[in-house]
């Protein structure tokens, strides 16, 4: 769906049309609920946490601004709730990197064992990764969000965006690669 | 050690195709004279890759959130869509009554002379069935269309019951000719197809698009035509 359509929905549903809505949830329901269940690794809370976006979505539509992308302002929403469900379960948290150093990529990727990491490997490893982390990994790889976008999303700086998909990358490759070992 | 290869952290986003042309110049005229970069590039579009298929894999959005976030909107501030459709005031929203004016006048008039006419002829105690014939709208992307054949034993009697049945249940959406369109929510479509059969006799029932969506719904288009007496 186009920016252009999203946005003539979004005024509809400010004008409570329950079938723009309707329309709504079926183009964003399924990213946005991708995107929170990878993040809160809870089927329950996320689908709570899917129809809480959406609800905000039905309530919220008449300000949105336009300052930014339809996508973007929905995602925002979803990191916001997502993150904040995660504070309020106390879930054990890591310290972001965004003070490290890029490293080298001298170590040399493995693109075909990352490729056919078999989808148990891969959920384990994702488990490894900081909510941040995978936050960033899929609005980049899945959503196809800009580093911009990105950054309005999480709500943190661009060249924290840039990092973090760095070092995402970079440690489910290393999470990745006992399996590959064995 | 640890060195900074220049547009290793664009990497990702030159593979998702979101950076701008400068940066976009930039990764390019990198990847032509590194081959660390080169290799990168190629681990990130398998990661892509290896991402999107667990994704694609993942179960989809379970339908019941959908209908679960529908109950609550009528819960939220604003105008209620339950008591938009309830009691008597459906008939006050603009789009009911762009409805009750094709019911107006899809009943009126030389159909009404018609049905009269019609209604004359039948036997008393005997049972009618009203043909409801398929639609001949296309499907939308997400959506499958069903077209149900519903069959009443009175037009007045039955086009209102059947009407409560699709404000509870359904968003009404336009109407072609007698044909009244509505918008039903998959999780609610059995439950509605009952409530409507319970009216008369559903003749017969068509998927004009597989339900392959997350949260696909049933265009229900109604209509009533006399048929013969059976």
């Amino acid at each position: 769906m186009s920016e252009a359509e999203d946005r003539h929905l979004l005024e509809r549903i400010a004008r409570r049309d329950r079938l723009a809505f309707e329309a709504f949830f079926t183009t964003h329901g399924p990213g946005v609920h991708r995107f929170v269940r990878d993040l809160v690794r809870d089927e329950g809370l996320a689908e709570e946490l899917t129809s809480d976006v959406m609800v905000d979505v039905w309530r919220s539509a008449g300000r949105y601004g336009g300052r930014s992308r339809v996508r973007t302002w929905v995602f925002g929403i979803a990191h916001h709730k997502a993150i904040d469900a995660l504070r309020r379960r106390r879930l054990p948290t890591v310290p972001l990197d965004d003070a490290l150093e890029i490293p080298s990529l001298l170590d040399g990727p493995d693109a075909t064992a990352m490729h056919n990491a078999d989808r148990a490997q891969l959920d384990a490893a994702l488990r490894t990764l900081t909510p941040e982390h995978r936050a960033v990994l899929q609005l980049t790889y899945l959503e196809g969000f800009s580093q911009h976008e990105i950054a309005e999303v999480v709500g943190c700086p661009v060249a924290t965006v840039k990092t973090r998909a760095f070092y995402a990358k970079q440690r489910l490759r290393d999470a990745l690669a006992p399996a590959r070992a064995s | 050690m640890t060195s900074r290869h220049p547009v290793a952290d664009l990497l990702p986003f030159y593979a998702n195709g979101t950076l701008t042309d400068a940066e976009r110049a930039q990764v390019e005229a990198e990847l032509a004279s590194c081959a660390t970069c080169a290799t990168e590039l190629r681990a990130i579009a398998a990661l892509g890759t290896t991402l999107r298929a667990r994704a694609d894999a993942l179960p989809p959005v379970p339908a019941r959130i959908l209908d679960a976030t529908l109950a609550r909107l009528d819960s939220t501030p604003g105008r209620r869509f339950a008591e938009r459709l309830s009691g008597n005031a459906w008939w006050t929203i603009p789009a009911r009554y762009a409805i009750a004016a094709v019911l107006v006048l899809g009943f009126g008039g030389a159909a009404i002379a018609a049905y009269e006419a019609h209604e004359a002829a039948l036997t008393p105690g005997a049972t009618y069935v009203y043909r409801v014939p398929d639609t001949d709208r296309p499907a939308t992307d997400n959506r499958m269309e069903e077209a149900v054949d519903l069959g009443v034993r009175s037009p007045e009697h039955a086009i209102m019951p059947a009407m409560a049945i699709l404000a509870r249940n359904a968003t009404l959406v336009e109407r072609r000719g007698l044909v009244l369109t509505a918008d039903i929510p998959t999780a609610r479509l059995n439950a509605t197809i009952t409530q409507l059969a319970a009216l008369g006799t559903i003749r017969s029932r068509r998927f004009v698009r597989p339900a392959t969506g997350l949260v696909a719904r049933i265009r229900l288009s109604v209509v009533l035509e006399p048929m013969l007496n059976r």
